[in-house]
């Protein structure tokens, strides 16, 4: 735990109306009120904590994973990794779970296998569901494949399972049976497309997500341009995009990782909490294997990635901050370009954009009123209202960023700047959202884009908060495995303080500069994941 | 120099050893010309962690001092940048820009020697309006105010455009120009006594090398020019209205031919009273991290000289290179990607290994400094001691005492 950690329990109570405070308690005697009411909203009357509160781990294990994994043709040959497999859920691997941050369980439940293995599973699952129960670890079940829905959730409920998790392919009728005899039990669906859930109304969304990585174009056969930078797998756009609808929405990423290193574990674990999000942890089979036995690098691994899973948890609060930025991206729910608008938000996030989401039916005055920019290349062709709402928006200084179908796009450059009084329309011929990203670097000063991060190639940044009374939060998250020196953040307006905190050791205050208007600092090294909290 | 020879071979050919070499100058079969020599220092330096500014001041005394030319006066440094990318552990200090303490210990140094005003330029090819050549520094890690305090008045200027002037100067080529009779730049390159060119020592995939005539290249503002690749290395546009237009539009338009000669005019344009080379990190096999086989080396040189010309031959025997290796020589025989390139430039089209007239030799020609090692007095570390050998360790082949 970092007692030090940002946000302090004065900061909870500047949160809370002064007519609150005004009831005569002391800041400290509230602040522990608070946090003694946010520990009570985590946990259920069982004891075990609330879904929304659940952090993910991939367990899978017992005969019926043999069974499912020889069937896809992806069990290990190594007998040492099999024997491991099948007696993951022996109540010894339980100890591992100790002051681990993770606290939900994903067992191997149904796939299609002999009904004695089957059975022999659940019997498995049940009695260490009960161990993992005592220990106040929720335990989900995975299903694999589709079956009898009502079977699979009786036998469930019997093993005491907190809810089924699903995996894979699956009809849309398997899974409306599946969740009409679930009845109260939860059923979380690990989404291959992530964008229909946008803007589903769901209390934890799960969706399939990549393999944070970085990689130098060059590595892959390509011949860059010297403005090329390395090509980073992220999942942080992904997560961003899962919480239009709701900020305080769980997000559970699904990647497993490839001949994972202990840093390959951590990067995985900050890239998708770096946005609010839970990687389900996920470890490789002989890393599993080497931890059933005690072996000490592996559980150095462990720990590493304990740490960084508590330097998540205990910063949890920063989920709730709202992204920071002057960039609206306009979302259409009826769009058909999901794949392009997917690229808009890899891209603005990967070019260090801040941007905002907003769903076209929320654009009206006062959304954009706190924009400097708008892209509104989903609007296409915009409506009557919304074309004469964004023109507003530009003759009052923003800067629209608009698809052909506004008019005047130009047939041989890539885009016209169409003046508008105080601000302007840029309308690309042929909108492409590398381009339209690199280019908002470009047609916006450092001022409209508020947070610019120098010396960044190989790292992802997301900034959040700096609303009244908040700090501008700015998570920074490296992709390479060597460490990145001498990162410079310029930010928009006159800060008083900035200090740094990451999961490899204490917070260190970060000295300011100043230069009009602006505030700047400079991160002397980042290993992996780092946050600047700024007041 | 064809495959095949070893580097014993070409020392003895390129007149390091008795004899000189009756090597095919890009221009033809001529004598050597007698261009200007001055000494070049030469120095093995390992790190950048060296107290590089008492170096430089031991290697401006081994080229005789530069106090008299630096007192009391404006010193402009053209330091070399160019993309973002990274090799993973390595900053762009380190492998395809010059390293900032390069820079920074350099300033030093001009200030010790009484420089009433240092600027750093460079052009920064970004379209944003107020973006500073700082920004850009910042963007590769740099430490801008340490250099901006490594001496009494410290100035950045991105010279992509009017910059802090009003105007652009006129720069006439003194020299006989090959291509450009003349070209339009930033103010400071004209409003400085003494004119510094702090090149990086690497390859470079269309010119074979990178030094500090290359380094040039970038004096030319964006601003006025538009696109360097159009306009200089395929004379594919002519420089827009108002520019020097170049000298027959119906010259060679192959950029192998055509863009060494351009680099000689502009060195002949803007002559250089200092260049320091810096090969402390580097890498081979292109001159940025996006070049396909490209990848970091640590040949630990440090080359400073008055003459551009000189310097540059000095630091391509550092390299390995006989530094006047003809066409198809290393490091003049490269490779171009036809995806990447336009199809006339690929002649002939079925070779895919195509050619660079070597600078030097075109830079000689002209009269603006010997390519000579015979005449070239180079002092500090001998040559043969301080090379690292880039064609060698590009292609794995290099020693294990070097590599």
């Amino acid at each position: 735990m970092h007692s030090r950690s940002w946000p302090n329990p004065a900061f909870v109570v500047d949160q809370i109306p002064a007519s609150i405070c005004s009831y005569g308690l002391s800041i400290a005697r509230f602040s522990r009120l608070v946090v003694l009411f946010l520990l009570s909203c985590t946990f259920g009357v069982s004891g075990l904590p609330v879904p929304e509160a659940w952090v993910p781990l991939r367990w899978t294990g017992g005969p019926l994973e043999l069974a499912w994994r020889t069937r896809a043709k992806t069990l290990p040959a190594d007998a040492a990794l099999r024997d491991a497999i099948a007696r993951w859920y022996e109540p010894a691997t339980l100890s591992l779970l100790e002051d681990f941050s993770a606290n939900c369980l994903l067992v191997t439940w149904s796939a299609p296998a002999d009904a004695t293995i089957e059975a022999e599973q659940h019997q498995l699952v049940k009695i260490y569901t009960e161990a993992a129960h005592k220990r106040g670890l929720a335990v989900l079940g995975l299903v694999y494949a589709s079956g009898d829905a009502s079977k699979m959730v009786a036998d469930a409920t019997r093993a005491g399972l907190d809810g089924l998790v699903l995996e894979g392919e699956f009809t849309p009728e398997f899974a409306a049976a599946l969740g009409k005899a679930a009845g109260s039990m939860l059923i979380i669906e690990i989404a291959k497309d992530a964008a229909p859930w946008r803007w589903k109304a769901a209390a934890i969304v799960a969706v399939a997500g990549v393999a944070p990585s970085a990689r130098n174009l060059s590595e892959m056969g390509i011949r860059g341009a010297p403005s090329s930078e390395p090509w980073i797998e992220s999942n942080i756009w992904l997560v961003r995009s899962l919480s239009l609808v709701s900020s305080s929405r769980t997000v559970w990423i699904s990647s497993q990782l490839e001949n994972p290193s202990a840093v390959d574990y951590a990067r995985a674990v900050a890239d998708a909490a770096a946005a609010g999000g839970h990687w389900i942890v996920s470890l490789d089979d002989a890393l599993r294997t080497k931890l059933r036995a005690r072996d000490a690098s592996a559980l150095e691994t462990w720990h590493r990635v304990s740490s960084y899973m508590k330097f998540a948890e205990s910063h949890a609060a920063w989920r709730a901050l709202a992204p920071y930025g002057n960039v609206g991206i306009l979302l259409d729910p009826a769009s058909t370009k999901a794949e392009l608008t997917d690229e808009y938000l890899k891209l603005a996030t990967r070019r260090q954009v801040p941007y905002h989401l907003v769903e076209r039916s929320g654009l009206n005055a006062a959304a954009v009123a706190k924009f400097r920019a708008i892209v509104a290349t989903e609007l296409d062709p915009p409506s009557a209202a919304e074309r004469k709402l964004l023109q507003e928006f530009a003759e009052n200084g923003g800067v629209v960023i608009a698809a052909p179908s506004w008019g005047g796009a130009p047939k041989t450059e890539p885009f016209a700047e169409i003046p508008a009084s105080n601000g302007s329309v840029v309308v690309y011929k042929d909108p492409d959202p590398e381009a339209v990203a690199r280019d908002l670097k470009e047609l916006l000063s450092d001022d409209d884009l508020g947070v610019v991060p120098f010396n960044v190639p190989s790292i992802i940044t997301f900034a959040s908060g700096g609303g009244p009374g908040q700090p501008l939060l700015v998570q920074l998250v490296n992709y390479f495995d060597h460490p990145v020196e001498a990162i410079t953040l310029r930010v928009a307006g006159k800060f008083r303080s900035a200090r740094t905190e990451t999961p490899e050791g204490p917070a260190i205050d970060l000295p300011l500069r100043y230069d009009e208007g602006r505030t700047e600092v400079t991160i002397p090294k980042l290993s992996l994941w780092a946050a600047v909290s700024m007041e | 120099m064809r495959e095949g020879l070893t580097r014993r071979d070409w020392l003895v050919l390129s007149g390091l050893a008795a004899g000189a070499m009756a090597v095919r100058p890009a221009e033809g079969r001529h004598a050597v010309p007698a261009g200007p020599v001055e000494p070049v220092s030469v120095a093995k330096v390992r790190s950048y962690d060296e107290d590089l500014t008492a170096r430089f001041r031991q290697m401006f005394d081994q080229i005789g001092g530069i106090e008299n030319q630096v007192k009391g006066k404006t010193v402009g440094i053209k330091v070399n940048l160019t993309g973002d990318g990274r090799f993973p552990g390595y900053t762009s200090g380190d492998t395809h820009w010059v390293h900032p303490r390069v820079v920074g210990a350099a300033v030093a140094a001009f200030g010790a020697l009484g420089a009433k005003r240092i600027r750093i330029l460079e052009s920064c090819e970004s379209r944003k309006s107020n973006y500073k050549l700082e920004d850009k520094l910042l963007s590769g890690g740099w430490d801008v105010n340490a250099i901006r305090n490594a001496a009494p008045l410290v100035e950045f200027e991105d010279t992509n455009a009017l910059g802090q002037g009003k105007k652009y100067s006129l720069l006439k080529v003194r020299s006989k120009p090959y291509v450009f009779p003349a070209f339009q730049v930033n103010h400071a390159y004209e409003d400085c006594d003494f004119f510094v060119s702090m090149g990086k020592m690497k390859n470079h995939e269309e010119m074979g090398l990178t030094i500090c005539i290359k380094n040039l290249f970038g004096t030319t503002p964006l601003g006025i020019y538009g696109n360097r690749e159009t306009v200089f290395h395929y004379g594919q546009v002519q420089a827009p209205s108002g520019a020097p237009v170049e000298l027959d539009p119906k010259s060679n338009r192959y950029e192998g031919w055509r863009l060494p000669r351009v680099l000689v005019d502009i060195l002949g344009a803007r002559p250089v009273d200092l260049a320091i080379a810096d090969g402390i990190v580097s890498m081979v096999g292109g001159e940025g991290p996006w070049v396909l086989g490209s990848k970091p080396a640590h040949p630990g040189i440090l080359v400073v000289g008055r003459n551009c010309v000189n310097t540059d031959a000095v630091a391509a025997a550092c390299m390995g290179y006989n530094p006047r290796a003809g066409r198809y020589e290393p490091p003049y025989r490269v490779y171009k990607n036809p995806k990447d390139h336009p199809p006339e430039q690929l002649q002939p089209g079925d070779e895919a290994f195509q050619y660079a007239d070597n600078t030097v030799l075109l830079a000689e020609a002209v009269g603006l400094g010997s390519a000579d090692l015979n005449k070239i007095d180079v002092r500090g570390v001998p040559i043969k001691e301080a090379m690292f050998e880039y064609e060698a360790f590009w292609k794995n082949q290099m020693p294990k005492e070097q590599s």
